[in-house]
């Protein structure tokens, strides 16, 4: 029979997992989000895409909430100084990705940049590519508290979803500016910037990744 | 009583310095990397130390006496204490130092001073022990390292409970270590005095003790009592100089040389080699040190070969390993010296 002191233990590690979980979920429901309130905004469905920001900041403030309490039991109940400050940073890196997504969201709402037609096929390729690479981590993620040893596979897909991304946002951006279509220059120079920030979502991931390979690493015995 | 107690100093002496440092083998990583409070590393060691020194000192004790039968307290004093002082030398001088061999070569000493001969087998089979000893333990810890990695590795356990695992193996595995411990290297804090000083039986708290035991009962709370004073310090040290161990490696380095110390203090293991037909264990205090430092290399062999081993530290230990024995027998003849002659104490019948 477990002594009282240690069921004490195991229910909050139990706790702890779940907190983390919830957070995790948190993350993805973001960038799913994010997704769809980017198809919504390029089909002009700005009801929809009104209630995707607002879907998100919700989450984003509930994932706030979470992290301050898995920050918090990490520390109260985790054994493992080194593994604590790696799932720590690791958390912490996460938040980036909810905050990002809903900042820029925030921003389109705001500036509300005119996609021309013969970008937005490949717009909404990019932004599916860039939430791939944000499922692709949030897989590795979850390897990386169960099977470690596919934490590098997941990695390797974040990777070329964020390269893939990269080679997208090259080619929007040349026709962007070659484009006779698009006379003014200062919406040229929106278009790219939006361009470059829909992008940067890959880049957020695959830097948390590359972190999140030594943290494997380091898991691996 | 007053002169026994005053006799046994040294042994207490020499207990309070092996829990100072042998602790820290046992527990240095855990303690280090914070996993484990020094406060119950050091009640477990304590308590597994003494149960170790009480039940199964027996065996390397008498394997010790066997190199010199020390039979007045004034012979087994000196020769405990210059073992205990060439270990604080050696110590202030930064090598990790062999209790073990500092004993053996104060016994020595007092064999060369008195004139009794060195039985050129006992030494051999204890010095044997020395060159065992760790590659034993290599042994152990690689073939060990290789198990843990692939059910670690290859396991689905969630990275929080793993985490407990670990924590929970590193206490069982420090209690094991603690025991092996004081099971093993009791010889060295109270085997000289076992011929030297014939105490009746008690019974302690229902516990029928013979004096042999009651001697190891004094040594493990002197051991304890290093522990508690002064280990601490090391513990927080340990595990930074030779190899940087993770709190798996600790466990894997903590069981292969708890197993050693385990296999050359049992009288039951050796027993059973013999019943099935195999020779005798030799049961003798080993290099608890020497062990560790085996296994440390054994795991560095299976993670990346020798490259990844600190040459110039292994090499200061070797030298540490020559010079404890030879430093401790010169010592231990010079005392002889004045005991016998200054202090006008016989120091064998």
């Amino acid at each position: 029979m477990k002594g009282k002191g240690m069921q004490v233990f195991t229910n909050k590690s139990k706790e702890l997992m779940e907190n983390i979980e919830c957070y995790l979920t948190q993350v993805t429901s973001a960038s799913l989000h994010f997704d769809e309130a980017m198809k919504d905004y390029i089909a002009g469905r700005m009801v929809q895409f009104d209630e995707r920001i607002h879907a998100v900041t919700t989450i984003e403030r509930e994932a706030d909430a979470e992290l301050k309490v898995v920050k918090y039991k990490l520390y109260a109940f985790m054994l493992i100084p080194d593994t604590r400050g790696d799932v720590f940073m690791l958390m912490d890196d996460l938040d980036d990705v909810i905050d990002y997504t809903k900042r820029l969201l925030l921003e389109l709402s705001m500036e509300k940049p005119v996609f021309p037609e013969f970008i937005k096929e490949d717009l909404a390729l990019m932004c599916g590519d860039s939430v791939k690479a944000v499922e692709s981590l949030m897989l590795a993620v979850r390897a990386l508290f169960s099977q470690t040893k596919l934490v590098e596979e997941h990695v390797n897909r974040t990777v070329f979803y964020e390269k893939e991304v990269d080679r997208i946002e090259e080619g929007l951006i040349r026709r962007v500016f070659a484009s006779p279509e698009i006379p003014d220059l200062a919406c040229k120079m929106q278009i790219r910037d939006f361009c470059t920030r829909i992008a940067s979502l890959s880049d957020i991931s695959e830097d948390i990744s590359k972190n999140l390979l030594v943290y494997a690493v380091k898991r691996m015995v | 009583m007053l002169t026994s107690m005053l006799f046994l100093s040294s042994a207490l002496f020499m207990g309070w310095s092996l829990g100072a440092n042998d602790a820290a083998n046992i527990f240095g990583t855990a303690v280090g990397t914070k996993m484990v409070s020094f406060r119950t590393a050091a009640a477990i060691s304590c308590l597994f130390i003494i149960l170790g020194a009480v039940v199964g000192g027996s065996g390397a004790a008498h394997g010790l006496g066997a190199l010199g039968a020390i039979d007045r307290l004034a012979g087994a004093f000196v020769v405990s204490l210059s073992a205990a002082v060439t270990v604080l030398w050696m110590t202030r001088f930064g090598l990790p130092v062999s209790t073990s061999q500092a004993i053996v070569g104060a016994i020595i000493g007092w064999n060369l001073f008195t004139g009794n001969p060195t039985d050129p087998v006992v030494l051999t089979r204890i010095v044997g022990t020395w060159v065992y000893g760790p590659i034993l333990a290599g042994i152990f810890a690689m073939l060990l390292f290789l198990v843990v990695r692939k059910v670690v590795n290859n396991s689905t356990i969630h990275l929080l409970v793993l985490d407990r695992y670990t924590r929970n193996a590193l206490l069982v595995a420090g209690a094991f270590g603690a025991y092996s411990l004081g099971a093993n290297n009791i010889a060295n804090v109270m085997g000289v005095f076992i011929q030297a000083l014939d105490l009746p039986a008690r019974e302690f708290a229902g516990l029928v003790l013979s004096g042999e035991q009651q001697l190891f009962l004094l040594g493990g709370f002197a051991i304890a009592v290093g522990v508690v004073t002064f280990s601490k310090r090391v513990m927080l040290t340990v595990g930074d100089n030779l190899f940087k161990l993770s709190p798996v490696s600790a466990f894997v380095v903590v069981v292969a040389t708890a197993l050693v110390l385990f296999i050359f203090s049992s009288t039951w293991l050796s027993d059973l080699f013999v019943s099935v037909g195999l020779p005798p264990i030799p049961l003798v205090p080993v290099s608890q040190s020497q062990a560790c430092v085996g296994a440390v290399v054994g795991i560095g062999l299976v993670k990346g070969g020798w490259r990844i081993i600190n040459y110039r530290l292994l090499g200061k230990i070797g030298l540490g390993w020559i010079a404890t024995p030879m430093l401790s027998a010169s010592l231990s003849y010079v005392l002889l010296f004045f005991m016998q002659n200054v202090f006008m104490q016989n120091v064998q019948m």
